[in-house]
């Protein structure tokens, strides 16, 4: 079959052409400013933690900066804020730390932390912004035991002393001696009401050796290894913790802290887009990348308490 | 039940006028013998006619004695005349076989469908497809039925890999999806990248975009009826492909009064996989495969029974490090069988009866380093389903039916071996409908309907009225008024970017189920019988959606629905769809656009406000064409879209880890989907020739997906890690070119 080429045909090719490379020129590429939403700097961001049965402890006030901006303590930094802690009838005025940009220190004479009681806190600036945020500690928790279990039965293979009967002796004490994803590390819990738990894992060595090998992780990947991490919340509904082996990577010491949770320790880490520490993706997988819930007037971040108890064991190569 | 459905055949049957004489039968293709559904029969002297059913059965009654001419007509078809005597009060019957008009390839083809019987048939918002149609677009690999319909005005999908329906801004579990009559509840094959419809095994598609009538229910938003080939009466026959991804093969034939089918597919990348893992490369092991069986034989001239299976499974096996006991396995899949009587009890009243069995299974299990993480999900949905059509007279057709599903949903995950959540409900769902589809004059046809339902869950009932009119105005112009309220029980638990491992769970007592009212109207201009174009305004009103709880513990064992679910989510969808037709010819194609609103409010997101959901589109278009030049067919498709709403970052700040005390950046998200990603635009085109291979019809096709390779934007996500808030946007898939063979024997 032959064509004949008419000026029709030369015509419609060319446009088809010239639509395909202008198509082509519509680059899907952008500026990172392009990206970012409606600026929301300088609002005020609280970070303190109140754990039971400990003094009141140091926080920061800082400000947010644009998105896109690099990040500076001295930018974020809120140095001159009139801070002030209250419980009951007492109230407790924060001073600047003048070796830290944007921590406050609590007066010397603080009290511990009580179980199970309202604190209230409340910050202003000199240009007139105000914080203003409370939290109901949790009650006490206790852990009751510690067990190795066998990971195929799920019985109890050995139980291994806490701090309350040795104190810092567990991290020699025999019966603490893990050998690495030998068996499930069990923590049992006094029964209580508590919403919820987070569980951390923290290597108290400085350099030990790494324990995990795997074909599949490349040089650079095991440098990110952290040395410390936390789970998501967790209810715990039967009192038993488990503590999985990922979360270990490192040989020697380890502590393992069960934090009972307030509402708002709670309520931020479970609607934190990024707790793990980045990341967030933005429109994916169901719009995962969502404001956290502070339960913080007049700024963001978390004024929120916990109660805690810990276990200790080193951990060895088999 | 027999005496009751012998009550019910003797009250119809005094129904009809007894000096009329009626005219019934089967339409067939005369070259493999499939029944032909929605064929048009019809008297044009008298004014008399009839469509034929999903069975290709018709009946016309109230046929005055005499000679008169009668038409057969089917889209892409020859017509049929033939002139037919009838005596007074006889009862004749006459079964049809039509000639396809792709046999004159070589022609311009003309698509000679009765004009007037098929505008009455348009209802509004209802696209019938033909399989034919669907392999000549262009696609990656072979044609695919979801990835298709996604070129349809108000059709959007999630991604490039996605073939999840979003349709009128409804998520993917808002739409039906039914395989001969069987619901599927995970058409999706490669994590959404194909459908588990084989092509070559698609007889007839009908989608209803909205306002679906009364003999569908259970989804808030639309529904996708695919029926299959029964299989060649004449001769044994097959077909078959071969792409870079996947081979394909049917065969079928004749039986004694009847015929069979069996269809297979299976991608064949496992051992090229295999290959690269064995020089070093970490990769997955990945494969699906899905077989269609059918066996149809009629029993004398009224009777028929059908079997048919379907099964379809992924399997994805990722041993990152065997001694580490670190991996990542991933299954899922559908099975179906059903068992269907259908029957002529008298020339007018035509039942069709139902049983079957639909599994789907998903399966998760993920290991990292000896901590194993396992998601397990069935539903077993065992149906017993009746429908009666009942001709009664020529400007009615009378559908009712009942349904009675038995449903087994069983979901469980455990972590570090131990159980967090064990949900086991067995509930049913009784349903039954009846549909009038009444021609009210020649020119104006209205269906109304009635649907209730029982579902256990909750001892909830309900009532849902269906309505759909279509008026002729003048020749070449209708319009089409359509609506109903709808209800969903069953709720889907999936991401938006993938699908693969999704999760059925019913919604119990504690929440109530989704509510949608739907109104849609339309206008159609039809010129001539080469060129349709439509205008169609939709508005769906939403109310007590649902959406997964992803701020609950981790290890949550609460097994309610309100646990388990955001709830109280309400919104709307509204927009107005245009779409141009170019039926017939050597060039064929349409072109579509939809202007779109979609908006969901709930409680405990965004802080209650409104928000657009990710895939609110204001503006879609889409533009397809087929060019037939000999053995040549050239192919092309256009998309346009808005782009999707994504969450943007509104500022950075400092905060430390709670848990750990470590300083960590992060950025503060600003109101939710208040950001559009670029707009998304792709072209693709297909080339195909046909040639004879060993005295057989064979066709060797390349395809091009996105000709110009934009890398359309996907998501974006925030790297805080770095000193500065860094915005990385994941893109999509480039060129992709892909070549194969198609072959028939």
């Amino acid at each position: 079959m032959s064509m004949r080429y008419t000026p029709t045909h030369i015509l419609r090719t060319r446009a088809t052409w010239a639509l395909l490379v202008l198509l082509a020129a519509c680059s899907a590429d952008r500026k990172p400013g392009e990206l970012f939403g409606p600026s929301e700097a300088d609002v005020l961001v609280i970070d303190a933690i109140l754990t039971v049965d400990q003094p009141l402890p140091d926080l920061f006030l800082k400000r947010t900066l644009e998105p896109g901006a690099a990040h500076s303590t001295e930018a974020a930094a809120i140095v001159d804020a009139q801070i002030v802690v209250r419980s009951g009838n007492q109230s407790y005025s924060y001073a600047p730390d003048p070796d830290s940009l944007g921590r406050y220190l609590p007066p010397a004479d603080a009290p511990m932390v009580e179980p199970q009681r309202l604190y209230e806190l409340e910050a202003s600036t000199p240009d007139g912004q105000v914080l203003r945020a409370q939290t109901t500690t949790p009650q006490r928790i206790r852990v009751e035991r510690f067990l190795l279990l066998d990971e195929e039965t799920l019985q109890v293979d050995s139980q291994l002393a806490l701090f309350s009967e040795l104190g810092d002796g567990v991290y020699e004490a025999q019966t603490n001696q893990v050998p690495y994803r030998q068996g499930l590390l069990e923590v049992r819990l006094s029964a209580n009401d508590i919403d919820a738990y987070q569980l951390a894992i923290f290597n108290l060595e400085e350099d030990s050796p790494l324990l995990i090998e795997a074909d599949f992780l490349e040089e650079d990947d095991l440098a990110e290894f952290d040395r410390s991490g936390a789970s998501p919340p967790l209810a715990i509904s039967d009192g038993n913790a488990r503590l999985p082996w990922f979360g270990i990577a490192f040989e020697g010491r380890h502590k393992f802290l069960i934090y009972a949770l307030d509402k708002n320790w709670y309520d931020f880490i479970r609607t934190d887009p990024d707790s793990d520490g980045g990341g967030g993706g933005g429109g994916l997988l169901g719009d995962q990348f969502q404001r956290p819930r502070f339960n913080v007037d007049g700024g963001i971040g978390f004024f929120a308490s916990a109660a805690v108890d810990s276990v200790g064991f080193t951990v060895y190569a088999p | 039940m027999r005496t009751c459905c012998k009550l019910l055949w003797i009250l119809l049957s005094l129904c009809q006028p007894s000096f009329a004489a009626t005219l019934s039968g089967f339409v067939r293709d005369a070259e493999d013998g499939e029944n032909l559904p929605n064929a048009t029969v019809s008297f044009d002297s008298l004014r008399l006619g009839a469509l034929s059913n999903a069975d290709g059965y018709y009946a016309v009654q109230n046929i005055p004695a005499g000679r008169h001419a009668l038409t057969i007509s089917y889209i892409g078809y020859r017509v049929q005349r033939d002139t037919v005597e009838f005596d007074q009060g006889q009862q004749l019957r006459l079964d049809i076989e039509l000639q396809s008009e792709l046999i004159r390839i070589e022609e311009e083809t003309v698509v000679t469908a009765d004009r007037l019987q098929d505008e009455l048939r348009q209802q509004a918002s209802v696209t019938a497809l033909q399989a034919k149609t669907l392999e000549r677009l262009p696609a990656i690999g072979e044609p695919d039925l979801l990835r298709s319909l996604q070129l349809l005005p108000g059709v959007q999908s999630a991604s490039d890999i996605s073939s999840g329906l979003y349709v009128r801004g409804g998520g993917p579990d808002q739409t039906r999806i039914l395989l001969d009559q069987v619901p599927l509840y995970n058409p999706a094959h490669a994590f959404g990248f194909f459908s588990t419809f084989n092509p070559d095994a698609i007889k007839d598609i009908t989608f209803y975009k909205g306002a679906y009538p009364a003999q569908y229910g259970g989804n808030l938003g639309a529904v996708l009826d695919v029926q299959n080939i029964e299989g060649n009466r004449r001769r044994v026959s097959g077909r078959g492909g071969i792409s870079l991804i996947s081979g394909r093969l049917l065969a079928e034939g004749p039986i004694e009064h009847g015929s069979w089918l069996l269809a297979g597919r299976r991608t064949y990348l496992d051992p090229v996989l295999a290959v690269v893992r064995r020089n070093g490369i970490d990769v997955p092991d990945y494969y699906f495969y899905d077989f269609n069986f059918k066996v149809h034989r009629t029993l004398g001239d009224d009777d028929t029974m059908v079997l048919s299976a379907y099964w379809g499974r992924d399997l994805l096996d990722f041993a990152l490090d065997p001694d580490a006991e670190t991996y990542f396995n991933i299954r899922w899949g559908n099975r179906a069988v059903s068992g269907r009587w259908k029957r002529v009890f008298t020339p007018t009243l035509f039942g069709r009866f139902t049983a079957f069995y639909s599994e789907y299974k998903s399966d998760i299990a993920l290991s990292f380093f000896e901590t194993p993480i396992d998601f397990g999900n069935q539903v077993r949905d065992v149906s017993f389903k009746a429908d009666i059509d009942y001709f009664a007279g020529s400007n009615h057709t009378i559908k009712s039916g009942l349904q009675l599903s038995h449903y087994a949903f069983d979901f469980a995950s455990s972590f570090n071996r131990q159980q967090q959540f064990d949900l086991n409900t067995n509930p049913l769902l009784l349903s039954a409908y009846a549909q009038d589809d009444w021609q009210m004059t020649p020119l104006t046809d209205l269906r109304i309907g009635l649907r209730s339902s029982y579902f256990s869950e909750g001892a909830r009932a309900v009532l849902e009225p269906r309505f759909s009119l279509s008026q002729v105005l003048q020749p070449g112009w209708r319009f089409k008024l359509a609506g109903g309220l709808y209800h969903q029980y069953l709720q889907l638990v999936t991401s938006e970017g993938f699908s693969g491992g999704d999760f059925w769970v019913p919604l119990d007592e504690s929440v109530t189920p989704g509510r949608s009212w739907q109104l849609v109207t339309g206008l159609e201009w039809e010129p001539s019988q080469r060129y349709r174009l439509s205008a169609e305004a939709y508005y769906t009103d939403l109310d007590n959606l649902v959406l997964l709880d992803n701020d609950s513990v981790a290890d949550s064992d609460q097994t309610r629905s309100i646990d388990v679910f955001k709830t109280d989510g309400s919104g709307y969808a509204t927009g107005l769809e245009l779409f141009l037709e170019k039926r017939t010819g050597r060039l064929r194609g349409w072109l579509g656009y939809t202007l779109g609103w979609t908006r969901r409010t709930f409680p405990e997101i965004n802080e209650g406000r409104t928000f657009p959901p990710k895939y609110d589109r204001r503006h879609d278009a889409s533009f397809t064409a087929t060019y037939r030049l000999g053995k040549w067919i050239a192919s092309t498709s256009f998309v346009y879209g808005t782009g999707q709403a994504f969450t943007p970052a509104a500022a950075r700040y400092q905060l430390r880890d709670p848990a750990t005390g470590i300083f960590e950046d992060r950025a503060l998200p600003a109101e939710r989907n208040s950001g559009r990603l670029l707009p998304y635009h792709r072209i693709d085109a297909g080339l195909r020739r046909s040639f004879a291979l060993w005295s057989r019809d064979a066709e060797a096709f390349v395809q091009i997906f996105n000709v110009y390779s934009r890398r359309n934007e996907w998501f974006v996500q925030y790297n805080t890690e770095d000193l500065a808030t860094e915005p990385e946007v994941v893109k999509m898939l480039p060129v992709i070119p892909t070549f194969g063979l198609n072959f028939s024997f």
